[in-house]
């Protein structure tokens, strides 16, 4: 999926579909990018497995040097002060309600 | 929008947008040359959403699932974990990187990337549609 999308980017770049006035499908082809990212990275926590577990620190790694809100992000991304169960659960709702919830918005809008 | 705006037209070599003109412009060349999606273009999204879709189920059955590679135990530290390939890119750099560096990077360049990205129509909005023309136009030598 990632791969798929970041060559129809190209091909979008290439083909001069993101001037005007078609602007703000780009943009919302950029969010559509992130949010692919983002249910690549979550889709890798389902596995649960050592990747998952060092990639999930490695994430909240990151979170946590964001200044001022890091600790809270941290909290939220992990759902405690450990990666759990609750993490799982949170990366669940995540991979399989929010992100393809947007992401079928984001689509639907598109069109 | 794709709805209001209609699909980009081919580029081609000397058509040039510009904002004044353009929507007069494309009205005119979809008079003269459009066709509508249905029945003449859908075939072609039909057709590669189903190739798509069982080069995924041919992927799957070839290569079968990926992992799990261990127990998410953090007491084993006999493990060489990475991510998968579309952030072994982040990993590769961050391993690259000197420790002191690796904070300003992450907090700076994606939000830059993000951002450049956003505002990459509105940088070359006008102009001939094809890429190499826009990768003129947005190169310092320009």
């Amino acid at each position: 999926m990632v791969a798929i999308v970041l060559i129809h980017m190209v091909q979008v770049f290439l083909f001069g579909a993101h001037k005007y006035p078609r602007e703000l499908t780009w943009i919302i082809g950029v969010f559509l990018l992130l949010m692919t990212l983002g249910m690549a990275f979550t889709g890798q926590i389902m596995r649960f497995d050592q990747d998952a577990y060092w990639g999930l620190g490695i994430g909240a790694s990151i979170a946590s040097r964001v200044p001022i809100i890091g600790p809270f992000a941290v909290k939220l991304m992990l759902g405690g002060p450990i990666i759990a169960g609750a993490t799982l659960s949170r990366f669940f709702a995540l991979h399989v309600f929010v992100i393809p919830g947007l992401l079928i918005g984001f689509v639907c809008f598109t069109f | 929008m794709v709805l209001k705006l209609g699909i980009n037209e081919w580029p081609m070599p000397g058509r040039v947008v510009k904002r004044a003109t353009y929507e007069a412009e494309y009205h005119a060349l979809t008079k003269s040359e459009g066709a509508p999606f249905v029945p003449y273009a859908v075939w072609k999204d039909m057709f590669f959403a189903a190739f798509i879709i069982l080069a995924i189920a041919a992927c799957a059955y070839y290569f079968g699932p990926f992992g799990p590679t261990g127990q998410p135990d953090p007491t084993i530290i006999q493990t060489a974990p990475k991510p998968d390939y579309f952030f072994l890119w982040l990993y590769a750099l961050l391993s690259l990187l000197p420790p002191s560096l690796e904070t300003p990077f992450l907090l700076i360049v994606p939000p830059l990337v993000i951002i450049g990205l956003i505002l990459l129509p509105f940088l070359s909005g006008e102009g001939e549609r094809a890429g190499s023309a826009d990768l003129l136009q947005l190169s310092p030598c320009s």
